[in-house]
């Protein structure tokens, strides 16, 4: 947070030493510190939480610090790596901690444009299932909690090879995505990854084989998209082979915003059910940058045991663009893995 | 709108013809959810007031409606050989970005803050931001691979006009580019 406010104090100055020379090294507050002369971009976001959720007290937390780092060395070629350091200091009844603190990899890829319309990417990258997956960072989103729905049903990175690109398609734009995932071999910290907000065993949610894909519409101006979704993989501890479907759908309108997503698991252990869920959105322009967020959600787990029904009201101020503070309430039907209670964030692009 | 806009934006490698591949019950969809934007386009009557250029290093072939908007959208990012793309804009308060951005796609330079939020997010990048038309002239001068826009009056040889679009919005009357 520091650094951030640091960079946007700077961001005046630097933009009036580089003028209209764009050889110089310029800071944007949202875009980033780009360094033409190295093809170089250093950028991230943070964010701040607090929360207090029944059966718990009320704890301050510096939730994310993340840096990107975006390498343009040729024309064809992009390495991007975003290291995020995550529950760097908390403060709760029982006063400040930040034993739990850990520095992370998430993300490390290299990027080659093979055309226009192909690109082949190697490395640790978000899983393209769903859209929340893709654009969870605490600034990009309109709530502070996560549908449980889009993180717990498939693995949220993968590691291996992804071919991308878009294609044109009537009066639209057609995205596709295609991956092959070997995290348990690829992927250093295999094993590591736990759920996050969520009250649940402490089971790792990695790949360790996958193979899947995303098709994504987008029409009307980028106001409306529409997504599928699919995943085959093993799962971290033998727990078997799963099928995921995905379907999402979000539609923009005069500041108005609609959006969904439902997931449906094959689980193949016998005598464990599916998996099945879903969540609808829907924001609101109240006054000036001051929206209100509703959000209803329901996830189904054989593989848990549990069956989540959570809805979710709260505002979100954007008073400049790289900058969302939320306030949130939600309430459940099962408080074991999503306790109710009130969280606020603040979070920023910088 | 999105036929009109596309009609008032003429190539020289000619217009772009549009076919319909989809499925009927598609189509209907579609439909259903143009019904809440239409609503709100069809008071707003468009009248062409100007012209852009878009310009490009001199050399440069070209460009079809769909790829300029591919590569304002930061979805096309290399060209056919492989070469970087360096679209650039004007301030996003300017009358001629605000025209340019509202012909192209469709909506005004802050309605796309979200979408650049959510691109960045990837690692790509808006369009790098130029002071003036003339900074705008002499970048895509000498920087092969740049691609920018400029009121048509205001190109000259310094620069290859790809295309050209006409625009709904009223343009500043132009300023020798000299």
């Amino acid at each position: 947070m520091l650094l951030a406010l640091l960079l946007a104090l700077g961001a005046p100055l630097a933009r009036a030493a580089a003028g209209p020379d764009l050889e110089a090294p310029r800071y944007v507050l949202g875009r980033g510190l780009h360094l033409p002369a190295l093809d170089l971009t250093l950028a991230g976001y943070t964010s701040l939480r607090v929360r207090g959720l029944e059966g718990g007290d009320t704890r301050f937390d510096l939730h994310d610090l993340a840096l990107f780092l975006i390498w343009q060395p040729a024309p064809r070629w992009t390495l991007f790596a975003e290291i995020e350091g995550e529950e760097l200091a908390t403060v709760d009844g029982r006063g400040l901690n930040n034993g739990d603190s850990e520095l992370v990899v998430e993300r490390a890829y290299v990027d080659f444009a093979a055309t226009p319309r192909l690109n082949l990417r190697a490395g640790r990258f978000l899983t393209p299932f769903g859209r929340w997956n893709l654009v969870h960072a605490d600034p990009l989103v309109w709530t502070v909690t996560r549908p449980l729905m889009t993180t717990v049903p498939v693995p949220d990175h993968a590691s291996g090879v992804l071919a991308w690109g878009s294609l044109p398609l009537a009066a639209g734009n057609l995205e596709y995505s295609a991956y092959l995932d070997g995290s348990e071999s690829l992927d250093p910290v295999h094993g590591e990854a736990e759920f996050e907000e969520v009250h649940l065993p402490a089971i790792a949610n990695d790949f360790d084989h996958a193979a899947g894909g995303q098709l994504r519409y987008h029409f009307l101006d980028e106001a409306a998209q529409i997504g599928v979704s699919y995943a085959a993989f093993d799962i971290d501890r033998g727990r078997g082979h799963h099928h995921a479907f995905g379907a999402d759908g979000l539609y923009r309108w005069h500041r108005w915003e609609v959006s969904g997503e439902a997931v449906y698991r094959l689980n193949s252990a016998a005598g464990t059910r599916d998996d099945w869920g879903a969540f609808g959105q829907l924001v609101v322009p109240l006054h000036g940058p001051l929206y209100g967020v509703g959000r209803l959600e329901y996830y189904s787990s054989g593989v848990l045991g549990e069956d989540v029904g959570r809805g979710s009201l709260g505002l979100a101020l954007r008073p400049v663009p790289p900058v969302t503070i939320k306030v949130e309430y939600h309430d459940g039907n099962n408080h074991r893995v999503l306790p109710d209670g009130w969280e606020v964030s603040c979070g920023i692009l910088f | 709108m999105q036929d009109a806009r596309t009609a008032r934006c003429r190539q020289r490698t000619g217009s772009i013809g549009r076919t319909q591949p989809w499925p009927r019950w598609l189509s209907l969809l579609l439909a259903v959810l143009l019904v809440g934007g239409a609503s709100v386009v069809a008071g707003a009557e468009e009248r062409v007031t100007g012209e852009l250029a878009v310009i490009a290093h001199p050399g440069a072939a070209p460009l079809a409606r769909r790829e300029l908007v591919e590569v304002y959208r930061g979805k096309r990012r290399v060209d056919d050989a492989g070469e970087r793309i360096v679209p650039l804009n004007l301030p996003g308060d300017d009358d001629v970005r605000r025209a340019f951005s509202l012909a192209l796609l469709g909506q005004l330079p802050e309605d796309l803050e979200a979408y650049w939020n959510e691109r960045y997010f990837h690692g790509i990048s808006p369009p790098y931001v130029v002071s003036s038309v003339e900074a705008m002239l002499r970048f895509v001068a000498v920087t092969p691979g740049a691609i920018g826009y400029v009121p048509r009056c205001a190109a000259d040889d310094r620069v290859a006009v790809v295309a050209l679009i006409e625009v709904a919005t009223p343009l500043p009357a132009c300023a020798p580019a000299r």
